[in-house]
C-alpha cells in the first residue's frame, strides 16, 4: 500500500484526452453535449405513442393516427437534458489493499469517466464515502472543471470501514436530482451490498457499478499459520490455512461475485468487475464498449 | 530388555527443549487482508470444538515426543532376552566335490550351464537372506577334507562373500570329515543347526545312520557328547536330480611288464546309468588325436583296456570320452608319458659278450665298452659305469655296478669321505644257491632266480647302509648301496661261470638296474588323484644341472630360484627355493583341485625381478630357459564319483529350504524397526501437518 502515491500525473492527463477522443468515436453520430434520456419529453425525436388521457396537451395528439384509427394517441418525444453523473468512490481502509492500492485505481477510473462526462457537458458530482469521513464535490459542469475534480480526487484519503447502506443513505438525502450513479468500490461490506444498492435503486438513480478487486483477494497465496489482520477494523484472526481452505475461500469469493452479478442483472444495474492489475484505460474502453455508462 | 548403549538414553533430555519450544511456539505471521468476511465464513463452516483443538495441539506434541523416544531407543540399541536366546548358530556345509560340477537339470537337447554347485551356492545365499540378525553362520566347504571359509559371524556380507568364494573342484566326495568338524563345533553352541548342501551321491552307511539319529534326536548312548548332539538340528538339502553319467575311472601310464623300456596305458570307463551307452574314447598325444576306440557299455559296466607299444614319448596324453552327459569332469582324463632319454653306460671289461649283448638290447642305452686300461685313462663322464671283474682304484660320484670284482683287501677308494664304509670281500663260495631275493625291489622286478646255476661267487660283507637283494642262505650275494651322491650295485657272482646270462632274467635284471640307476620308477609319481599332495624332491643331479645352466653372476650372487607350478586353468603358484642351500627338502603342493596337467618349472628369481623393469631381460628370460620342467597328470578317476545320483534312503531325510529360514519378524535388529517406525511417524506427522490435522 502506498497512500502517498499520486493517482494523477501528466501521462494520466494525456491518457484522459486520448480516452475522450476514443469515446467520441464510439458515440459517433450522436448529438454532442446532449444525451438521450429514458424519460419522455419535448424534442424533435419521436419516441413512442401513448393513449390520450384527460389533461394532456392537445398539441401532441397525432391527428393522422386519429384519422386512420379513430383513436386519440399522444405522440411522445425523447426528452433531452444535461445528465447528472454522481461518482461514489469507496474510501474505506480496505481500498488501500494491494500492490497498486484499489483507491488509486478507483480515483483514476473516476477521473477518466468524469473527464469524459465534463467534456460531454454533463454535470459531475463526486462523493467519497467511508464510515468516518464523507467528503463531497458539488456538481460541476464543463471541461474546465476537470482540475477541480482531479484535485478533489487527489485529496481523498482512505480511512474507516465500509458501510454501503449508511453511505448511500446520506447520499440520497443530499442529492435530489436523479442521475447516473457510478459506484466505484470493492463492495466488501460485512453487512452485504444489497441494502446500499437497493437504496440507490429505490431513488430511481441509474446505477453503474465498478467493482474493483485485487488479485490477492481473489486468489490469496497464503499457506500455513497466520494472524489475518482486517485492515479496516484491525481485527486479528489466527488461522492455519491449507490448500483445501484456499479452494474453499476461492469458492466463497466466486459465490460473492456471482451473487453480485445476479443482483445487478435482475435490477438492470450495469456492473463491470476489474482487477487492479488491469490497466485503467483498458477498463474505461471496456466500459464504453459495453455501453452501460451511457443511459 | 537390555541396551547395548545405555548412555544414549540421556538423549531423552532432548524432550525438554521440544516441550519448551512447543510451549513457546513461534508467533504467527501477520497478514493484512482487505476483509475478513470470507475467512470468517470459511472458518465458521469448519469450526471445531475447543476440545478437539486442544487435542490437536496435544497430538502434535505427543507425535514429536514419540518420534524422539523412538530415535533415542534406536540409538540405545535395545536387546531382548527372548530374541537373544532364540539366536541360532548355523554351520553351512557346501559340498564342492567333482559330482557337484554336474549340470543341474541336464538335457542333451537344451544344454544349460548351471551346475549343482551354482545351485547350492544360490540356495545358500537364500538361507543367508533368511537369517535373523542374531543368527550366526559359519561356512564350510568340503570335498575330501573340510575348509572353513568363515568362522561364526553375523555379518551377512562376510557370509555371502564366503559362499561366493567357494570354487568348484574335481576332487571326490567325502562328507564325513566336514560333518565331524561341524558336529565338534556345534557342540559348543547353544542352538546349533547344521545345513548340508550336497547331491549326497556318496554317503556311507554309518554317516546315513548318523543323519537319521540326528534328525530323530535318537541317540543310544548316555554319553554327554551324545546328549549334546541331541540339541543339534540337521538339515539336508539335496541339490540336483538323477542323471545318467559315463566317466573315465582310470587313466595311468606305467612301465611295461614285459618290456622294462616300454610303457603301458591303462584306461577304465564306467557306465553308471540304467541304460546301455555307446560312446567312443579319443586319445590325444600333445593335443593330436592318435586313436579312437568305440565302446558299448551296458548299465553299470566297467570296461578296462590297456594300450602299449607307443612310438612316441615325453608328452601329454589325454583321453576324451565323446558323450554328452551331466558330469563333464570325468569325461576327460590325463596322463604323462615320460621321455626315454638315452642312457650313457660304460662297460669296463676285458671281454664279456653276455653283458655286452644284454645291454645292447635297448636302443636307449648308449653303450661304450672299455678295457680297464682304457678306463683309467678316460675322463668322460657316464651315467652308469659297470665294472666287470674289475675294481678301480678310486671311485667318484655316480652310478656304479660291480660284477664279481677281484678279491682284494683294499676296495676302491670311494671319494674323499673317509667315514663312508665300504664292502669287504670274503671267502670264495663254490656253487652257491640263491635262496632268497627281494622280489619287490625295482632291480629284481619280474625276475625269477630259482635254480640259477652259479659256478663261483664269494661272500661279501656289505656296508651297513646297504640293502641286500640276493642271498645264498645267510651270505649276501647281491646288494645295493645308496648314498646321496652315489648308487652302487654289487654282484658277487661270476656270471661267466653261471647260466644266469642264458636266462630271460639276465637282460631284465640289467635293464632294471640301468633304469633304477637313472630313473628309478618315477612314472607313478607323475600321476595323482585330484586333491592329492604333489611331492617333489630335487636330486643332486638336477640341482647341479640347474646351477650349471644359470649365468655365472646369478649363481654366485643370488642363487634364489622360484618353482612355478602352472595348473590346468593357467593358474600359477610361485614357491621360492634357495638352490645354494637346498638340502633335499620335499616340495609339497596341495592345490591339485582340478583335473589336468600341472607343470613344475624353475625360474631364476633375480632374473624375474629384474625383468619387471627391463624388457630386454624379459625377452632373455623367455628365451634363456633352463629347460627344467616336470609334468604331473591329475585325474578324478573315481568310480564312486562317477555315480552322480543320490544314495538310497537320503530322500527321507531331506529338508525343504523354506523350513530353514528364521522368523521374518526378527530378521533385523530392534533398532531398525524403531527407526522404521520413527520414519513412518515423521511421514504421518508431515501428512497431518500438511492437511492441518495438527498444528
Amino acid at each position: 500500500m502506498n497512500e502517498t502515491q499520486s493517482a494523477f500525473d501528466s501521462d494520466f492527463l494525456k491518457q484522459l484526452e486520448y480516452l475522450y477522443i476514443v469515446s467520441k468515436k464510439i458515440f459517433a453520430g450522436r448529438i454532442k453535449a446532449e444525451r438521450r434520456s429514458t424519460r419522455r419529453g419535448v424534442s424533435v425525436e419521436f419516441a413512442d405513442y401513448r393513449n390520450y388521457t384527460a389533461g394532456d396537451d392537445f398539441r401532441y395528439i397525432d391527428w393522422n393516427a386519429f384519422a386512420r384509427l379513430d383513436e386519440l394517441l399522444l405522440k411522445l418525444y425523447e426528452e433531452r437534458e444535461d445528465l447528472h453523473i454522481y461518482f461514489l468512490v469507496d474510501a474505506s481502509e480496505s481500498m488501500t489493499y494491494g500492490d497498486l492500492p484499489k483507491l488509486i485505481y478507483a480515483k483514476r477510473v473516476a477521473a477518466a469517466l468524469a473527464y469524459i462526462g465534463l467534456s460531454n457537458l454533463d454535470r459531475i458530482g463526486i462523493t467519497a464515502f467511508n464510515t468516518t469521513d464523507k467528503t463531497r464535490l458539488p456538481v460541476e459542469r464543463g471541461k474546465g472543471k476537470i482540475f477541480t475534480v482531479l484535485n478533489f480526487l487527489d485529496q481523498i484519503e482512505a480511512s474507516g470501514e465500509t458501510d454501503l447502506e449508511q453511505a448511500f443513505h446520506n447520499f440520497v438525502h443530499m442529492t435530489k436530482r436523479r442521475g447516473l450513479v457510478v459506484l466505484i468500490s470493492d463492495l466488501f461490506d460485512p453487512k452485504g451490498f444489497t441494502a446500499g444498492l437497493n437504496m440507490l435503486k429505490f431513488q430511481k438513480h441509474d446505477l453503474f457499478v465498478v467493482h474493483i478487486i485485487d488479485e490477492k483477494e481473489a486468489e490469496p497465496n497464503l499457506l500455513g499459520d497466520y494472524h489475518l489482520v482486517d485492515v479496516e477494523t484491525n481485527e486479528l484472526r489466527p488461522v492455519t490455512i491449507n490448500e483445501s481452505h484456499i479452494k474453499r475461500y476461492q469458492d466463497l469469493f466466486k459465490k460473492y461475485c456471482d451473487d453480485l452479478d445476479r443482483y445487478c442483472t435482475q435490477r438492470e444495474i450495469s456492473l463491470v468487475r476489474t482487477m487492479t492489475k488491469t490497466p485503467f484505460d483498458e477498463l474505461i474502453l471496456r466500459i464504453f464498449r459495453m455501453g452501460g455508462f451511457v443511459t | 530388555m537390555n541396551f547395548l548403549s545405555p548412555a544414549s538414553l540421556f538423549l531423552f533430555g532432548l524432550a525438554i527443549p521440544i516441550i519448551a519450544l512447543y510451549i513457546l511456539k513461534l508467533r504467527r505471521r501477520r497478514e493484512p487482508v482487505s476483509t475478513l468476511m470470507f475467512w470468517e465464513q470459511l472458518f465458521k463452516e469448519r469450526q471445531t470444538t475447543s476440545l478437539f483443538q486442544r487435542l490437536k495441539h496435544l497430538l502434535s506434541l505427543l507425535l514429536q515426543l514419540l518420534f524422539l523416544a523412538l530415535l533415542v531407543l534406536a540409538v540405545a540399541r535395545p536387546q531382548f532376552a527372548f530374541i537373544t536366546k532364540s539366536a541360532r548358530q548355523l554351520i553351512l556345509i557346501v559340498d564342492r566335490s567333482a559330482s557337484m560340477n554336474a549340470i543341474l537339470n541336464f538335457d542333451p537337447e537344451n544344454p544349460e550351464t548351471e551346475s549343482r554347485l551354482d545351485s547350492a551356492k544360490e540356495t545358500a545365499l537364500q538361507i543367508v537372506q533368511g537369517l535373523r540378525f542374531m543368527d550366526e553362520m559359519s561356512v564350510i566347504s568340503c570335498h575330501t577334507r573340510p575348509i572353513i571359509h568363515t568362522p561364526f559371524t553375523r555379518h551377512q556380507k562376510t557370509i555371502r562373500e564366503a559362499i561366493e568364494s567357494i570354487e568348484p573342484t574335481d576332487i571326490k566326495t567325502d562328507l564325513k570329515p566336514a560333518i565331524d568338524l561341524a558336529l565338534a563345533v556345534a557342540q559348543t553352541k547353544p542352538n546349533p543347526e547344521i545345513i548340508i548342501l550336497s547331491d549326497f551321491q556318496k554317503i556311507s552307511e554309518e554317516t546315513l545312520t548318523d543323519f537319521q539319529n540326528l534328525q530323530s534326536k535318537n541317540t543310544n548312548s548316555d554319553d554327554d557328547k551324545e546328549e549334546e548332539k541331541r540339541n543339534i538340528k540337521l538339515h539336508l538339502l539335496q541339490i540336483g536330480e538323477e542323471n545318467d553319467n559315463v566317466g573315465i575311472t582310470q587313466f595311468r601310464v606305467r612301465k611295461s611288464i614285459v618290456n622294462a623300456f616300454d610303457y603301458e596305458t591303462l584306461l577304465s570307463v564306467i557306465n553308471t546309468s540304467d541304460e546301455e551307452k555307446r560312446c567312443s574314447v579319443e586319445l590325444y598325444f600333445n593335443e593330436s588325436l592318435f586313436d579312437v576306440r568305440p565302446y558299448t557299455l551296458s548299465p553299470g559296466e566297467i570296461k578296462t583296456e590297456i594300450f602299449s607299444n607307443f612310438t612316441f614319448e615325453g608328452g601329454e596324453l589325454k583321453a576324451v570320452l565323446d558323450i554328452e552327459d551331466a558330469l563333464k569332469t570325468d569325461n576327460v582324463a590325463y596322463a604323462t608319458l615320460p621321455i626315454r632319454e638315452s642312457i650313457t653306460v660304460l662297460l669296463v671289461t676285458e671281454e664279456n659278450p653276455f653283458l655286452r649283448n644284454a645291454l645292447a638290447v635297448d636302443e636307449k642305452i648308449d653303450l661304450t665298452v672299455a678295457t680297464p686300461t682304457e678306463y683309467e685313462a678316460n675322463t668322460q663322464e657316464f651315467e652308469v659305469v659297470i665294472f666287470d671283474r674289475y675294481s678301480p682304484t678310486s671311485l667318484g660320484d655316480g652310478n656304479f655296478m660291480f660284477i664279481y670284482p677281484p678279491n682284494s683287501d683294499t676296495p676302491p677308494n670311494i671319494g674323499t669321505d673317509d667315514s663312508v664304509a665300504t664292502w669287504k670281500i670274503g671267502e670264495e663260495i663254490e656253487t652257491p644257491i640263491i635262496t632268497e631275493w627281494e622280489r619287490t625291489h625295482p632291480i629284481l622286478q619280474h625276475v625269477q632266480l630259482e635254480n640259477v646255476l652259479i659256478g663261483k661267487a664269494y661272500a661279501v660283507t656289505p656296508p651297513p647302509t646297504s640293502k641286500v637283494l640276493v642271498r645264498s642262505f645267510e651270505t649276501p650275494v647281491v646288494f645295493v648301496d645308496v648314498t646321496p651322491k652315489r648308487k652302487i650295485v654289487f654282484a658277487a657272482i661270476n656270471i661267466l661261470e653261471s647260466d644266469l646270462p642264458l636266462r630271460i632274467a639276465f637282460p631284465v635284471i640289467m635293464a632294471n638296474t640301468i633304469t633304477w640307476f637313472v630313473q628309478g620308477d618315477k612314472i607313478e609319481e607323475y600321476h595323482l588323484l585330484t586333491g592329492e599332495v604333489l611331492r617333489y624332491k630335487f636330486d643332486a643331479q638336477e640341482i647341479a644341472e640347474i646351477k650349471n645352466k644359470l649365468p655365472q653372476d646369478v649363481t654366485s650372487e643370488n642363487p634364489q630360484m622360484t618353482v612355478k607350478i602352472t595348473g590346468p586353468d593357467e593358474e600359477t603358484w610361485d614357491i621360492p627355493i634357495d638352490i645354494k642351500d637346498y638340502d633335499g627338502d620335499e616340495l609339497l603342493f596341495d592345490q591339485t583341485h582340478l583335473a589336468g596337467f600341472y607343470a613344475l618349472t624353475l625360474t631364476d628369481a633375480s632374473i624375474e625381478e629384474n625383468a619387471e623393469t627391463d624388457e630386454n631381460l624379459e625377452e632373455e628370460k623367455t628365451t634363456d630357459d633352463n629347460g627344467f620342467k616336470k609334468l604331473w597328470a591329475v585325474n578324478l578317476a573315481s568310480e564312486t564319483e562317477a555315480s552322480i545320483n543320490a544314495v538310497e534312503g537320503i530322500e527321507e531325510l531331506v529338508t525343504e529350504t523354506e523350513l530353514i529360514s528364521g522368523s521374518s519378524f526378527f530378521r533385523f535388529p530392534p533398532w531398525i524397526y524403531l527407526v522404521f517406525l520413527a520414519v513412518i511417524l515423521s511421514v504421518v506427522e508431515w501428512f497431518m501437518y500438511q492437511r492441518r490435522k495438527i498444528d
